[in-house]
This record gives structure tokens, C-alpha cells and sequence, in this order.
């Protein structure tokens, strides 16, 4: 019993002690579960810790030294673009590699990793339920999706084989926070270096980052493809499937008279269809890469169901035409989402998503698609320096107390506060573009973009130069302004960091031009730079609307012109609209106190051409001479036009009266002055702009014909310009070219020859004297022959800009302002064919209208036969001569047809033209944009003065060839239907240096010329024709249907029409050579170091539309060109980079359809094939002649186009060296590929057309990425008590435990907070940084926006 | 006469016995004794650790601060390669014992837990030797801050890695 009772009583004591050292035990366990948990967790804060100090590091680069990211691996260049540090972004033994051979070693090194668990760890290890931590590679990876493929995967080297195995090292982690990479002993056994007894191992860990931008933005990408599900085969996807266009849809301005661009023209994307935007982050394809994880084909309807803010409708992928009933898409504002897996769940409402529905296995679709596609992925739109870029995007100057226009420089301070947003001139567009490129500091801003209030040039009253008769103050004036542009200047007068070679190394000759000083050139680009950026959306049809005469139009723009009266109002334009000054830095107008000695464009037209048109006005045959009225000259038998008076003829063209006909024998001859302009800058089909300005002539009245003087007309006469006065169609800036008929429309001679002027723009005063010269086959024209050795009369002829920007009232007129350009235009003495009268285009009477006629219709002529032409009325200009009405010249120009008849060119003998035209060295009229043109520009159109050519000059209409005795080409020996924009004087556009010659394409059918790709500001169709086609299209200022910033402004590849070969002094220009933004022809001056492309990355421009996928200088949804990944180098995934690809078509017009390619709007295919070809990209593994192929070879090193040496992409500007290789096409070789691109198969493809793929493309690719994805395995660490000494530690694999272990991934995001205190204004800091300035490098900050626990 | 007086007989009830009481005494004593030996080694080993867990609450707490709190308050940037004190000039914190934040010795809240933490330059010891992360003007990126906790007449070591987030 007593027994019984202590064993009782030992059992309860007992199980007391025991419950009391199991709670014991069991606390302690769960301490250490605890402690582990948390101890795994600080593990793999420290290997995410490690990679942000590591890419912190990385990036924290001073000029010279670049960075670039690729999946893996962060490369530091140095100034000259060796690589200097590669950062390995995952965990290795060695943190840094020197090169990219040895970085491309790793992989070698994986062999057999599994045989060795103390070193190696598989992230991607699958887990007893199946599941990856990385990448479900599936049965086929090949068959994923496209861009994704693996060859040669590292054998484990055990019997476990895993599908895509991804091992890394693990790096050991000691009590005291060192990290150390192990020494091996054997497979199991590694020895710890600092470890010990007191300092043990405490863990280890394992990580791999992922370059987000390598990865397609499920938020940004939007591209359609209109539910076709590709297959998969070999990681590509066939090559019908981009040759549909599929994958995402492409858009462009239309160029040619192809199917492919009456397409683009007439299925134009609207509002809100963001995926056919042209270079917009939703034209990345997206819908394509989800059908192919899905394993089922996404509708489009389904797809755009899952974009949270595209939405499907519009031109539905470009599938169907456009009227005015569907023209904008409704704005969707679903939220973002915030994590693939978030797409699981609808945007809107939170319930199964399409996909969530679509698919058994969305789960795992989702959980495999997280290595193809991102919520976050970021760029920094910071330059080679770590400075910030300046926005592509004009902002409405904001200074303080300015108002709408600035009444002094001293006004501007260097600052401007923080924009309020001027809702008078600022739209929600112009306020987020202001903000993402703004930097705050003390209550100031630091705007990194351009501002503009006056779209004038002229200077108040205080310009020792220009006579000061302006107002305002002009936009480069503006404080910020100049600071930018001196910004700008600093930088690029030191070498491009990460590539060396200097654009503006003082002291010495330019690489463009080795004729002028480098920084002289320099800034004559930068100046044009500032005048393209400054005329970018001078219409904005967003601002507020007014309505004036019965007609609505924007109010408060920038060159809105003036809506004087109901007939100027031509289709929402007014007069003056669209018309910018160009931009001189030169006198008053300084950049810092510096006159730059520099020019831009503006949009005013320069003098390409000056002709004297000589005009038989009368002619005696048989008849008796008149006596009245009074002769000019006293030696001559007068004629002069009288309106009472004038000659009659019959109906079949004899005269039936004769009065005031010159003697027998005698032919009364008359002249007048013909100016032909070229606006390089040309808006025409967009906006109808309308040029405003003055003319003034010096010199005429040296000229003499037969020794007589010819003009009357005293020096300085001036002549005020303004289209749309009256014909605006016809007037305006048509053909890009404000040619002769702009002119001389609508306007009279005068008293004595007309009766009223009809157009408030004054008389036309460029008319010669009537002078009577014997009726011989030839005429001396010149100098006053009194004058001995005088060869040539100088003519001098100078530009004005009207003087306010309200340019006309018809009360007042037009007033002259400043002077933009003068021009020094020698004419030669010649000897010249007498021109004869046209009697018998003064016939005819279909017209009905007594003016012998007006528009066809079989016309009698002489001798009682007919011809199928319009009766000739240029004449007409001499009121009641040979004519009829002075108006009626304008009113020719009006019908638009049979010009050809204008200078009577079908009637040798009649009429007779003599132009100076421009000289080869100038033939690119963008070499004119200088103060001073010399006379040297000029010279005798072909056949001038032989004596027996009547028709010597290169003018034309509506791009038609007038009749004449040549035409220039652009590109050599075409057989034009449309000439271009070339002086007479060439065959063939070419460099200084021979090179393959650039000029753009003109819209539509609109005449190649030398322009400089003016942006989009939309068009469209108005049921009197086809957008883009028609004359009768409409610009769409009225109502904004096709705004968008991002649409006029893909990126700033759009600068790449910018001639680089201007001479400011005027002596040697090198033409026909522009910024070259492609890989370009052998020998172009833009290839030589430093490449043009370089300049791209001082640029960017935001996207803010539907909403910001910019922040502060970085852009969501922009890809990685460095695509390649480490160490997994066998895992192939170009998959973002083809979605950025897809939506591309490379223009292709060969020389054979030059007289079809650019013919009037025709339903037909004139070019009998396609003009349009989607991308050859290829596969991802050997030399399979795609475009990606470039990629690869730069990435191993293979060939020499690039490197010879493995490297990456250390600029998104580099894209502009890789060849679009287009389906049906092969890339061998740099040489070869130059060899197709510039021969005979794109022979008709301007600059801009080559280029525009690339600025497409540049706006959503980068080299930087600001979000990274660290992949992660830790484990917490117990080394067995015999593995550690006092001054040893060792971990062996069976010895040691392991206590706790974490997988996962943390997306970590570095961004600028604009309002960080010290942030210097880098705008005023010299360049490069002094060392006590940190670039905006230094201040990026971290965060952590994703993160993601593996559950095995 | 004699008469017997009788009385009913006891039945016999056998007692223990002193040597049963003893041995019995003894064998629940040691028993007990020895049980109740474990129990300060077992409230050794359960306040172990609790006090691990609120060492390991007061590193997540301090290492969570430290992330979150301005780089540049914490750690001198011109210390490189050396140690720098984080946390004031004392260096020293005090925790009770639930691992709340305490001035010191005082009640109601006496301190438990004292914490000293310095940092030195983040190392990762490579293949190349050990490196330390800095920006391009030499300015430490990383630092990892040891703690030691000294509670209950021991001390602790743990680490934490700091970085330079920006702010």
C-alpha cells in the first residue's frame, strides 16, 4: 500500500515535473522554431540587402563611368565603354567579374552542381506538389512561349534531373553579419573563412535577381492580336504570324500610295485606341504572351477585358475603317494591377477575371507567367551622366506676373515655382508631362523642358540687331530656357561617358562638318533641337475653344494665328496658324551671354529659288499700232494694259481690235519676279499652316533687258506673304513646300493695272517695266550695260516676320516686324529667248465667264484646231493685256489642274523663265536655316542664258513637274511622278563625302523633300476624303479626336530629320546629312564617334496617357534590350523584347515605283506589293539571320558588328545600330545588311521612314532598369559543435542541421523622390559634375513594392 | 472470583515501519528531489528561451528601425572601415521584459535586456577577398550592425545588415 501510495504520489509528481519539462521542451522548440523563422527571414533581408547594395553601388556612377542592367548582373563601364565592373546580381563566389567572358563562364561551371549540396542550391527546385519557385519549364519549354527556349541546361550530375535547374552558390553567413563564399573540402564539407566557435555559421543563403524590365508590364502593354493564338515552335512563333501583323498592331503616318498605307490612313487608331499609338507602352504586344500561357486563345474582347486601362473598339487592331461615328474609345479606369497573380481577379470588380474563367489551369498559367510578365517595371530617364533628360514635350512658360507674353528677359528669373497649372494654357496633358520632368528644391522648380509663350522671334524694342520693332520677349530667351540649352551645350562639349568622343571639342573641327568648329555646329544641332521641340503641338486642340465667325477654334494656343474674317477660316485654321519664328541666337539673343552665331527652323518657309518670268504682253502682227498710252521709255513705243482699251480677239483667237500694240515686229515685253520657298518644318497634311511674312527685295532695279531698265522699283520693296488669305488650299504650306503660287495668289498689280486689291494683303510690287524688244529669237538680260565688267546684278532679298502674332486684321494689314534671313541671289547677264504671245489660251468660251474660260473643256485655238487643255490666263497678272482679270491668277491656282499649262511650257516660244535655283552645295534647303544665305547658294538653273531655252528653273505645283528643261532627284535617276524637293542642280542626294543622302519621305503623296519630320498633330477624314490622302482631309484642332502627346512625339528619335552639315558663316555646308538615328550607310559622318544616336539619351519623353506611365524621370513598361540572363545564359528569353518588336514594320518602296509610290490618292495598289514589312526576328539560338540574331552576337561576342567581345546594350540609344531585319531577309553582316538596306529595294525610303521604326521602338526600350525581382533560398544554419573550433568553422551537409529555410522573391523598385532635399539644379552646374555635386544617381531611393513566399 | 476480563481482540493492523516510513520518505524524496533539480534548469532553459524570443523581437524591432530610419543619421558615411556607435553616444539600449523600450533600471518597467549595437562596414568575403559596397564617392552602401544582448548573466550576439535605401 505504501508502495502504491509513493508510486501514486512519485506518478504525480512525476508527470507534474514531466508536463512541466515538456512545456519546457516544448517552448524551447518553439522558441527555436521562432528564432529560426525569424532568423531565415533576416537571411533573406540580408541577401535582398545584398542586392540593393550591390545595384546601389553599381549605379551610384560618376561621370565618366556608365552602368546597364541585365537579368543578373548590373555592368559598370568606364568612360571609353570597357567594361570596368560587372556586378553579379546573384549569389557566387566572386561578387565582381572585369568582363563579360568571364561572366558568361559561370554557366560552365554549373556541370554536376548537384553532387555538391554545400555549394550549390537549385532556386528553381521543384517541390514534392510540383510547383517551381521560379519557372514551371513544363513538358516542352520550346513550346511555352515565344522568345522562351533552353538548350545545353547543366547536368546535374546525379540521377535527379531537373527540368530547368537555376544554381547558384551558397554564400555562408556568420554571427557577426559577414558574408563569406565558401572554400570547398568535398561535396558535403565547406570551410567558412572567419568563422569560429564564437562566430559561428549562422546561415546561408542563395539569390538570383531578375531584371523586371525584362518582362512585359501587364498594366502598360496593351498590344492586340486580334485573337490569334500563335504556335509555339522552338520559342518563335511562325513567321505568319508577324507577317499578319499579329502580336500587336502597327501604325504609322501614311507615305505611300500602297494598300498598306491607304490602310493606315483610313483605319487610323482614334481616341483612346492607346494600342496603335505609334511607340506608346501599350503597343507592346500583350494579348499574344497571355493565349500562349494560357493555352488558350484570349479574344479580343476577353483580352481587352483584362487590360485595366485599354479598351477594345476604334479601329479594332486597324481591322476596320474609321468613320465619324466611332471615333473615340471610352476611357477605362480599372485599377492597376499589383502583382501578376492580380490578373487572376477582374480589374473592375474583383470577381474571376477572364482568365480566371478561361482556363482549367490558370493557376499554374499565372504562376508560370510571373517569369514572363511584371506589374512593375521601371526605367530611369536619366542621360549618360545620371543627369536628367529633357522632356521632348513644350510647356506653357509660367513665370510670374508674365501673363500670356513676356515683357522683358530681366523679368525671368533662373527659377520657376512649382507649375500651378495654367488651366488658360495648360492641359491635364501639359501638367503631368511639366511634373514628371521637374525636379522641387526650396520651394522652386526646376523644370527640365523647354517653355515657350511667343511664337515670334522678335525682341522688344531693345535688339541692336534686328531694329527691335517686335514685342516680347523670344522663347530662347526665356531664363530656364537659356540655362537648358547651356546645359545641354556643357554636356556636350566633354566626352559622352560609357562611349568617349566629344560632339563640341573646342578648338576643333566638327565630325560632321570639318569645315566648321565643333561647338559651332554643335550648337547649331542643339539650336534646331530647341525650334523642332518649340513648334511640337502649336495647335493643341485641348485648350479651350472659341467661336468666331461661325467657326470654332482653339483659343490661347501657341501659333494660332489669327481668325480675321469668315473666309479665312479654312477647316479650323486660320491665318498665320501653325507659323513659329525661327529661333536665332545671335545679337540681343543670347544663351548665357553667349551669342550661339545659330539658327533654327521655325516654320517659316526659306528661298529655295528666284525666276524672272518674262511675258509677251503684246504683239503686233498685221495690225495698226496704237498711240496711247504714253511709252516708259522715251526711245520706245509704249505699252501699257487699259482697261477701256485693251486688245479683243476673236473666238478664235485673232485680235479684232488693235490698240496699243507695239510696232511691227516688236514684241512688248514684261517681267516680274517669281520667289519659290521650302518649309522645311512643313505641316501640310496636318495643319494647314499658313505662313505670315515679309518679303523685301533690293536690287531689281539694276537689272536691265535690252539695255533698258527693266524695274522701276526702288530698294527695299517689301511684299507681305500670307497664306489662306483667300485659297487657303492652295496658298498654304502645300507639298511642304510654300511654293511660287503662295505668293502670287490673289493678288493684282495695281493702279493702271487693276482695279482693287481684293485680298488686303496689298499689290503684288515685283513687276518689271513694259519694255518693248524687237521681235528677235533672243534678249540680253542683266547688268546696266553702262557698266563695264559687271557680270551679274545682285539681288537681295530679305525675310521678315510680321510684327505681331495677331497677324492680320484686314482693317489694318499686315505690319513688318523683325528680319529673320537675307539672301544675296546674283543674276547673271545672259542672253535669253524673247518670249511670244500666247494668243490662243486667251480663247474659248466653256468657261462662260468672258475670261476665256476657266477649266478645260476643248478650247479652238489658232487656225481653227482644238487642244484638251485649259485656256492660259497667266497673263492675267498684266490686267487687260493678253489677259483678262488680275484675280484670276489666284483663281487658276484655285481649279488645281493642268498647271503644267501655267508656263506655257506646251507652247515653246512663249513665255519664258530664268531662275536662279540652289547650288548642289545647298541643294538641301535645309542649309539654308542661317542669318545670311550667300550668293553662293545660288546658281543659273540648267539652260539659263544659253539663248535657247525658254523654261530654265526648277519650281513646281502641287508636286506636279511643271514643264522645264530638268528636275533634281533625291534619289539618283528615278523616274519621279512626284519631284521632290531637290534643286535642278542634282541627281541624286548625297553627303559631302558621296554617302547615300537623307531626306524624308513626304506624307502622304506629297513629294520627298528635305524636311525635318514635323510631328503628327492628327488627321482625319471628313467624307470629302481620305485622312492623309486628300487634300480636302482635315486637321483635327477643332476637336482632338487623335491627341495625344505620345502619338505626335513617339520619342526623340523624331528629332533624327535635323540636318547636322548647317554652316552658320554661310561657307560650307554639308548637306543632304541629318542626325542619324539608324544604322546608317558606310561612311555616314553620324556613325563616327561620338555616334549621333548618343544625343538621343540628353532626351525622353514622358507618357501620360490614359494615365502617367511616367513619374519622376522614369517610365513604366519600358524593356530591357539586355534580354540575356545570367548565369542561366542556356535560358533563353527575349519574349518582352519581341513584344516591343511585333508591332514594327519596316517601310519598303523600291527604285522601280518611283512614278507610282507617290501619286494622287488611288484605291489601288500603285505599288503592286507591300510597302509595309513586318520584322524577321528569328529564334534565339544561332545564325538564323533575324533581327535578335544582332542580339546574340552581341551578347557573346560572336563577330565584330558590334564588339568582338561579349558585351551588352550600354544605351537604349544603341538600338538605333541594330538592323530591323524585314521578313524576307536575312542579317549576315553589318556591310551586307548596309549593302540591302540603302540598295535598290528601299532606294525610295526617306530618313524619316527608316527612322520611324526606331522611334517607335527607342520611347519603350531602355538599358536601366529601376526594378529588380530577387529570387531567393535561405536556411538557418547549426553547425555540428566538432565543425567548429576556436579560430575554424566548417559546415558539412550531414553533420550540420538546418534549421529553418525561406524561399521566395521581394521586387525591389529605386525611385527619385523630385522633392529630396539637396538635389542641386544640374542645369546650372558645370559639366562634368565637379566632385562635390552628386548626380541624381546618388539620390535614388528604395522600396520594396512586391513580395512573394514559395509554398512548396 | 476471577473472572477474566476479556476483550475483544485487535485485529491486527501492521504500521509502517520506520524503515518503510524512511525508505518511502527517501524514494519519494529523491524522486521528487531529483525532479525538482531539473525544474531551475528547466526555468533556466524555458527563460532562455522567452528571452531568446524577446531577443529575437528586440533584433526585428531595432533591425526593422534601423531600415526605416535615415541612412545618414545612423552611420557616419566618412567611416569607412571603421566601427561606428548607431543609436546616440551610449550606444546602449534598454528592453524589459517584454521587450518593450524602457529608460532603465527603474520600475515600473525595469530593463531585462541591455542592448549595445555597433556597426562597421558590410563585408561579403569573396574569392576575391572581402569587399565592402560604396558609392561612386566611397560612401559605405552597406553596414552591418552587430547587437549584443546582455540578459540573465549572458550575452547574445546577433546581425543585421543595413543599406543605404536613400533616405
Amino acid at each position: 500500500m505504501a508502495l502504491v501510495i509513493v508510486l501514486f504520489t512519485l506518478l504525480i509528481v512525476s508527470a507534474l515535473v514531466v508536463s512541466f519539462l515538456t512545456a519546457v521542451q516544448l517552448e524551447t522548440r518553439a522558441s527555436a522554431s521562432y528564432q529560426a523563422t525569424a532568423a531565415t527571414q533576416q537571411l533573406s533581408d540580408t541577401a535582398v540587402n545584398m542586392v540593393l547594395a550591390e545595384i546601389s553601388a553599381a549605379t551610384s556612377q560618376q561621370a565618366p563611368n556608365i552602368w546597364a542592367s541585365q537579368p543578373g548582373a548590373i555592368w559598370v563601364f568606364d568612360g571609353t565603354g570597357t567594361p570596368k565592373t560587372i556586378y553579379r546580381l546573384y549569389s557566387w563566389p566572386s561578387t565582381t567579374a572585369t568582363s563579360g567572358t568571364s561572366l558568361l563562364g559561370d554557366a560552365s561551371q554549373m556541370a554536376n552542381w548537384a553532387t555538391a549540396p554545400a555549394l550549390w542550391v537549385d532556386l528553381n527546385a521543384e517541390s514534392a506538389s510540383g510547383k517551381y519557385p521560379i519557372i514551371d519549364p513544363g513538358s516542352n519549354p520550346n513550346a511555352l512561349v515565344d522568345g522562351f527556349s533552353t538548350n545545353s541546361v547543366p547536368s546535374s550530375g546525379t540521377s535527379a534531373t531537373p527540368s530547368l535547374p537555376m544554381p547558384v552558390q551558397w554564400l555562408y553567413v556568420l554571427q557577426n553579419g559577414a558574408v563569406v563564399a565558401p572554400t570547398k573540402i568535398d561535396n558535403n564539407t565547406v570551410m567558412v573563412s572567419g568563422g569560429s566557435a564564437s562566430n559561428p555559421i549562422v546561415g546561408r543563403i542563395a539569390y538570383w535577381t531578375d531584371d523586371e524590365t525584362c518582362k512585359v508590364n501587364v498594366n502598360t502593354a496593351g498590344g492586340d492580336d486580334g485573337g490569334a493564338a500563335p504556335t509555339v515552335s522552338g520559342g518563335t512563333v511562325g513567321t505568319s504570324f508577324y507577317a499578319n501583323n499579329a502580336g500587336a498592331t502597327f501604325w504609322d503616318v501614311p507615305h505611300f500610295n500602297s494598300s498598306d498605307d491607304l490602310s493606315l490612313a483610313t483605319n487610323q487608331a482614334v481616341q483612346g485606341e492607346y494600342q496603335r499609338y505609334p511607340g506608346h507602352p501599350a503597343s507592346t504586344a500583350l494579348s499574344y504572351l497571355l493565349s500562349s500561357l494560357m493555352g488558350s486563345t484570349l479574344s479580343s474582347a476577353n483580352f481587352y477585358s483584362l487590360t485595366p486601362r485599354y479598351a477594345f473598339g476604334g479601329s479594332q487592331g486597324g481591322t476596320v475603317g474609321i468613320s465619324s461615328g466611332e471615333m473615340n474609345i471610352p476611357l477605362k479606369s480599372d485599377r492597376l494591377y499589383t502583382s501578376v497573380d492580380d490578373m487572376l481577379f477582374s480589374s473592375s470588380n474583383r470577381a474571376a477575371s477572364t482568365i480566371n474563367s478561361q482556363s482549367a489551369n490558370c493557376s499554374a498559367a499565372m504562376q508560370r507567367s510571373r517569369f514572363f510578365l511584371t506589374a512593375h517595371s521601371v526605367a530611369p530617364e536619366l542621360n549618360l551622366r545620371g543627369e536628367p533628360r529633357v522632356s521632348m514635350w513644350p510647356i506653357w512658360d509660367e513665370t510670374p506676373g508674365n501673363g500670356n507674353w513676356i515683357s522683358s528677359a530681366a523679368a525671368w528669373t533662373n527659377t520657376a515655382p512649382v507649375p500651378s497649372g495654367d488651366a488658360k494654357h495648360m492641359t491635364a496633358f501639359d501638367q503631368t508631362l511639366s511634373f514628371c520632368s521637374t525636379l522641387v528644391s526650396g520651394g522652386y522648380a526646376y523644370p527640365y523642358y523647354f517653355t515657350r509663350a511667343n511664337n515670334t522671334n522678335v525682341v522688344a524694342g531693345t535688339d541692336p540687331i534686328n531694329g527691335g520693332n517686335g514685342q516680347g520677349t523670344p522663347d530662347v530667351l526665356i531664363a530656364r530656357n537659356q540655362k537648358l540649352l547651356g546645359y545641354l551645350d556643357a554636356m556636350l562639349t566633354n566626352a559622352v561617358p560609357g562611349f568617349g568622343g566629344t560632339f563640341s571639342a573646342p578648338g576643333t573641327s566638327s565630325k560632321w562638318n570639318a569645315n566648321v568648329d565643333a561647338q559651332l555646329e554643335t550648337r547649331q544641332v542643339l539650336t534646331e533641337m530647341f525650334d523642332y521641340v518649340r513648334t511640337i503641338n502649336s495647335l493643341d486642340p485641348n485648350l479651350p475653344q472659341v467661336v468666331t465667325g461661325g467657326a470654332t477654334y482653339p483659343n490661347n494656343v501657341y501659333a494660332a494665328g489669327t481668325p480675321s474674317s469668315g473666309n479665312v477660316l479654312w477647316q479650323g485654321i486660320s491665318v498665320g496658324a501653325g507659323q513659329v519664328a525661327p529661333t536665332e541666337i545671335s545679337g540681343y539673343t543670347k544663351v548665357n551671354g553667349t551669342a550661339w552665331g545659330t539658327q533654327g527652323y521655325g516654320s517659316l518657309p526659306l528661298l529655295t529659288e528666284a525666276d524672272l518670268h518674262f511675258v509677251a504682253i503684246g504683239q503686233n502682227t498685221n495690225l495698226v499700232t496704237g498711240a496711247a498710252p504714253a511709252p516708259v521709255f522715251s526711245d520706245q513705243i509704249g505699252y501699257r494694259g487699259d482697261p477701256s482699251a485693251g486688245p479683243t480677239y476673236t473666238s478664235t483667237g485673232m485680235l479684232t481690235s488693235n490698240v496699243n500694240l507695239p510696232p511691227t515686229n516688236s514684241v512688248a515685253v514684261q517681267a516680274y519676279l517669281l520667289l519659290n520657298f521650302v518649309n522645311p518644318n512643313h505641316w501640310t497634311p496636318w495643319a494647314h499652316a499658313e505662313p505670315v511674312f515679309f518679303v523685301d527685295v533690293s536690287g531689281l532695279n539694276g537689272l536691265y533687258l535690252n539695255g533698258y531698265p527693266l524695274f522701276s522699283i526702288p530698294n527695299n520693296q517689301d511684299c507681305a506673304v500670307a497664306g489662306g488669305i483667300k485659297y487657303d488650299a492652295l496658298a498654304s504650306a502645300q507639298w511642304g513646300a510654300f511654293d511660287f503660287r503662295g505668293m502670287v495668289a490673289d493678288r493684282v498689280l495695281g493702279p493702271g493695272y487693276d482695279n482693287a486689291a481684293s485680298s488686303g494683303l496689298g499689290n503684288y510690287p515685283f513687276y518689271s517695266n513694259i519694255v518693248g524688244v524687237t521681235n528677235t529669237p533672243t534678249m540680253s538680260v542683266g547688268s546696266n550695260p553702262a557698266v563695264t565688267n559687271a557680270l551679274f546684278v545682285p539681288l537681295t532679298i530679305k525675310i521678315y516676320q510680321p510684327l505681331n502674332t495677331s497677324y492680320l486684321t484686314v482693317s489694318t494689314g499686315l505690319q513688318r516686324g523683325d528680319l529673320v534671313q537675307t539672301y544675296t541671289v546674283n543674276v547673271p547677264n545672259a542672253t535669253i529667248t524673247t518670249p511670244s504671245l500666247a494668243l490662243f489660251r486667251r480663247i474659248g468660251t466653256p468657261g462662260g465667264n468672258g475670261n476665256g474660260g476657266t477649266n478645260g473643256g476643248p478650247q479652238s485655238i489658232s487656225g481653227g484646231t482644238t487642244a484638251t487643255v485649259n485656256s492660259d490666263r497667266w497673263r492675267d497678272i498684266f490686267a487687260d493685256g493678253a489677259g483678262g482679270q488680275a484675280w484670276e491668277m489666284a483663281t487658276y491656282f484655285q481649279s488645281g489642274n493642268n498647271v503644267s499649262h501655267i508656263l506655257a511650257g506646251s507652247w515653246p516660244g512663249q513665255d519664258v523663265v530664268q531662275g536662279m535655283v540652289l547650288a548642289p552645295a545647298w541643294s538641301d534647303a535645309r542649309m539654308l536655316a542661317i542669318s545670311n544665305v550667300p550668293s553662293s547658294a545660288f546658281i543659273t538653273a540648267p539652260g539659263y542664258g544659253n539663248g535657247l531655252t525658254n523654261l530654265a528653273y526648277g519650281i513646281r505645283a502641287f508636286g506636279m513637274p511643271l514643264p522645264g528643261p530638268s528636275f533634281g532627284t533625291l534619289t539618283k535617276n528615278a523616274s519621279y511622278s512626284a519631284w521632290p524637293l531637290a534643286s535642278p542642280s542634282i541627281n541624286g542626294a548625297t553627303t559631302t563625302g558621296g554617302v547615300t543622302g537623307d531626306w524624308d519621305n513626304g506624307t502622304m503623296s506629297y513629294p520627298d523633300g528635305p524636311y525635318i519630320n514635323k510631328t503628327d498633330e492628327g488627321n482625319q477624314e471628313t467624307g470629302q476624303g481620305v485622312a492623309y490622302y486628300q487634300w480636302n482631309q482635315m486637321f483635327t484642332s477643332t476637336n482632338g479626336v487623335y491627341f495625344s502627346p505620345n502619338r505626335q512625339v513617339p520619342s526623340p528619335v523624331m528629332l533624327g530629320s535635323l540636318p547636322t552639315g548647317v554652316d552658320p558663316s554661310g561657307n560650307h555646308p554639308a548637306g543632304w546629312q541629318t542626325l542619324l538615328f539608324r544604322p546608317g550607310p558606310a561612311g555616314h559622318p553620324g556613325s563616327t564617334v561620338p555616334e549621333d544616336e548618343l544625343l538621343l539619351d540628353l532626351f525622353w519623353m514622358p507618357v501620360t496617357d490614359p494615365y502617367p506611365m511616367s513619374e519622376s524621370f522614369a517610365t513604366l513598361g519600358k524593356v530591357n534590350l539586355n534580354y540575356e540572363i545570367v548565369p542561366f545564359t542556356y535560358i533563353n528569353r527575349s519574349t518582352a523584347l519581341r513584344a516591343v518588336l511585333s508591332s514594327e514594320k519596316v517601310a519598303a518602296v523600291p527604285f522601280n515605283k518611283a512614278s507610282t509610290y507617290k501619286v494622287e490618292w488611288s484605291s489601288s495598289n500603285n505599288l503592286g506589293g507591300a510597302a509595309r514589312l513586318s520584322l524577321n526576328l528569328g529564334s534565339d539560338t544561332g545564325s538564323d539571320g533575324g533581327t535578335l540574331q544582332q542580339f546574340r552576337d552581341m551578347f557573346t561576342g560572336a563577330g565584330s558588328f558590334f564588339s568582338g567581345t561579349p558585351m551588352i546594350f550600354r544605351s537604349a540609344a544603341q538600338i538605333c545600330d541594330v538592323f530591323l531585319v524585314p521578313q524576307g531577309y536575312s542579317w549576315t553582316s553589318g556591310s551586307a545588311a548596309q549593302a540591302a538596306w540603302y540598295g535598290t529595294a528601299f532606294a525610295m525610303v526617306g530618313d524619316n521612314e527608316r527612322e520611324r521604326p526606331y522611334a517607335d521602338i527607342y520611347g519603350r526600350v531602355t538599358t536601366k532598369s529601376n526594378c529588380f525581382k530577387v529570387h531567393y533560398t535561405v536556411q538557418s544554419l547549426k553547425p555540428a559543435p566538432g565543425d567548429m573550433t576556436a579560430t575554424t568553422c566548417q559546415w558539412n551537409e550531414t553533420r550540420g542541421a538546418i534549421t529553418g529555410q525561406y524561399s521566395g522573391s521581394t521586387v525591389i523598385e529605386r525611385y527619385i523622390d523630385p522633392t529630396a532635399s539637396g538635389i542641386p539644379d544640374y542645369a546650372v552646374q558645370p559639366q562634368p559634375l565637379p566632385s562635390s555635386v552628386p548626380n541624381l544617381e546618388s539620390f535614388y531611393r528604395w522600396r520594396v513594392v512586391e513580395q512573394h513566399q514559395f509554398v512548396p | 472470583m476471577n473472572r477474566r476480563v476479556s476483550f475483544p481482540k485487535k485485529q491486527f493492523c501492521p504500521a509502517f515501519s520506520l524503515v518503510e516510513v524512511v525508505l518511502a520518505l527517501g524514494v519519494v524524496s529523491f524522486a521528487v528531489i531529483t525532479m525538482l533539480a531539473l525544474v531551475p534548469t528547466s526555468m533556466t532553459v524555458y527563460q532562455q528561451a522567452e528571452a531568446n524570443n524577446v531577443e529575437t523581437q528586440i533584433v526585428q524591432k531595432v533591425s526593422t528601425e534601423l531600415q526605416n530610419a535615415p541612412y545618414h543619421s545612423l552611420f557616419n558615411p566618412a567611416g569607412v572601415g571603421t566601427n561606428t556607435t548607431v543609436f546616440g553616444t551610449t550606444g546602449e539600449r534598454f528592453y524589459d521584459m517584454e521587450g518593450d523600450l524602457t529608460n532603465g533600471q527603474s520600475s515600473p518597467n525595469p530593463a531585462v535586456y541591455a542592448v549595445t549595437m555597433t556597426s562597421y562596414p558590410f563585408t561579403n568575403v569573396s574569392s576575391g577577398g572581402p569587399m565592402t559596397f560604396a558609392d561612386g564617392s566611397g560612401n559605405v552602401l552597406a553596414q552591418t550592425v552587430q547587437f549584443n544582448i546582455v540578459s540573465h548573466s549572458r550575452t547574445n550576439t546577433f546581425s543585421a545588415l543595413i543599406v543605404n535605401k536613400g533616405y
